[in-house]
């Protein structure tokens, strides 16, 4: 009930943000790529249009979380309003879990309005919409889970800037993770091979959640690989909280 | 300053800066030297972080673009190979790069070996693609007049999975036909009913009217003699 009322203040907060704004520029960059850009394409609107929003859907998720992510605990800590909340006979692994609640309920309500009017704009313009493209949204979806686990963890112990970058960076090196492994492998220095092992295992795979080339050609994974990518989601997004909740538990509010 | 005169002074240092950069006012760009700089495929493919389909999408785009402006200016398609080679390379399953890109070289720029290469690169990585065995037999009729070549694409084309019943009744016909006019006539209007690219679609259709004029005047000829 306590981590349910700090999550609706969270949501809340982050509409005061305005940013509900940002599925309108979701939404000026899919019409540009399905009526603005088609004749440009030379047969090929429809590819153009499906590639260009699944790729804005996760940048656009990608750079919410950074953005509106990176203050969350933080700016709690510097307007003292921490003090307040903390006062009352709520934990601290319940404040943290309630603003990742609050931050993902943002992210979900964003993402699925951009889903509803990617599907609509492919809707009108090919009279359908391929399940794969459905399929490799709700995979971004999954990334975007992990990255708002991350994002609240940083945003524990760093300013609200730096958690933002942060964020970004473990997006861009979770996309270059299984890259790492094959580098290394090569590398002769002994040290090298199981330091970037442990690096591999600490980042987040996202490589598994992109199927947006699968979503390209109408190819849809089996259960089995949706289950683990699932899973792997959930584990690791608790994994992540639960280390959230030893900072922030440790910390010292003055 | 009010903010009707902050706007008005913001409106006209962006028409300023726009004028000094508009190609209108004889300020162009040098085309071919910033296509130069474009990175290949295999290094964007690491760089884009997982975003190859949208990426392919843009340099389509951009080499349609690239296309446009130069077809109705100077016709020279010097770096359609490389543009075309980007676009695969970030996409490798994307059809219409190959055909369209092989095309163009080998009509406008008559660059059959890049054409081919295109074609080749294709072909390797799309091995169940009837589209491209089919179009790969079209260019080695029209362009190269290899008909035993040409022969086997199309029958490589007819075994693959997808293939439309015409394509088989097609390399039935050119096995008897190969090397007449109305083979290629028959080609070229398959050809134009097929794409959904305008470009190529009009570039067809002028070498369909071309061929019937061929045909015309032969069968004039024949009947004066």
């Amino acid at each position: 009930m306590k981590t349910l009322a700090v999550a609706t203040n969270t949501f809340r907060e982050a509409r005061r943000d305005r940013v509900q704004w940002i599925l309108l520029f979701y939404a000026i960059i899919v019409i540009a790529g399905a009526w603005v850009l088609s004749p440009l394409a030379l047969g090929e609107a429809y590819r153009v249009t499906r590639d260009l929003g699944l790729a804005a859907l996760s940048l656009v998720g990608v750079v919410l979380i950074a953005l509106v992510g990176g203050g969350l605990v933080q700016k709690e800590i510097d307007r003292k309003t921490v003090f307040t909340i903390l006062a009352k006979p709520i934990r601290r692994s319940e404040f943290l879990f309630g603003k990742f609640l609050g931050l993902m309920g943002m992210v979900t309500a964003v993402f699925c309005g951009m889903v509803v009017f990617l599907s609509l704009v492919l809707f009108l313009r090919e009279g359908g919409v391929e399940p794969a493209v459905l399929v490799a949204a709700g995979f971004t979806y999954g990334e975007l889970v992990i990255l708002t686990a991350v994002v609240v963890t940083f945003s524990c112990f760093v300013s609200p800037i730096l958690s933002g970058v942060f964020t970004l960076a473990v997006f861009g090196l979770g996309h270059f993770s299984a890259d790492l492994l094959r580098f290394a492998e090569q590398s002769t220095a002994p040290i090298v091979a199981p330091a970037a092992r442990v690096i591999y295992m600490l980042l987040p795979h996202l490589d598994r959640f992109n199927l947006r080339a699968e979503a390209a050609y109408g190819v849809v994974p089996d259960p089995v690989a949706t289950a683990a990518a699932l899973g792997y989601a959930v584990l690791y997004s608790a994994s992540l909280l639960a280390v959230a909740v030893g900072i922030l538990s440790r910390r010292e509010f003055r | 300053m009010s903010p009707t005169v902050a706007s008005l002074v913001a409106a006209a240092l962006l028409w300023g800066g726009a004028l000094l950069v508009d190609p209108a006012a004889g300020v162009k760009r040098v085309e071919s030297e910033e296509l130069f700089y474009y990175p290949s495929g295999k290094f964007l493919r690491e760089a884009v972080l997982g975003y190859e389909q949208a990426a392919a999408a843009l340099a389509w785009l951009r080499t349609v673009q690239y296309y446009g402006e130069h077809v109705r200016s100077d016709r020279e398609f010097q770096m359609m190979y490389h543009l075309c080679d980007i676009v695969t390379d970030l996409d490798p399953r994307f059809e219409e790069p190959y055909v369209f890109g092989s095309f163009v070289l080998m009509t406008d720029v008559g660059d059959v070996v890049r054409g081919l290469k295109l074609l080749e690169k294709g072909r390797a990585n799309l091995p169940d693609s009837w589209r491209l065995q089919f179009e790969s037999g079209f260019v080695y009729y029209s362009f190269l007049r290899d008909y035993g070549t040409a022969g086997m694409f199309f029958r490589n084309a007819v075994r693959l999975p997808g293939a439309p019943p015409y394509a088989a009744s097609f390399a039935a016909y050119m096995a008897q036909r190969s090397g007449s006019p109305e083979a290629a006539l028959m080609l070229w209007t398959e050809f134009a009913s097929r794409t959904d690219n305008p470009a190529l679609k009009e570039r067809a259709e002028e070498k369909i009217e071309e061929l019937k004029k061929e045909l015309a005047e032969s069968l004039s000829g024949d009947g004066d003699s």
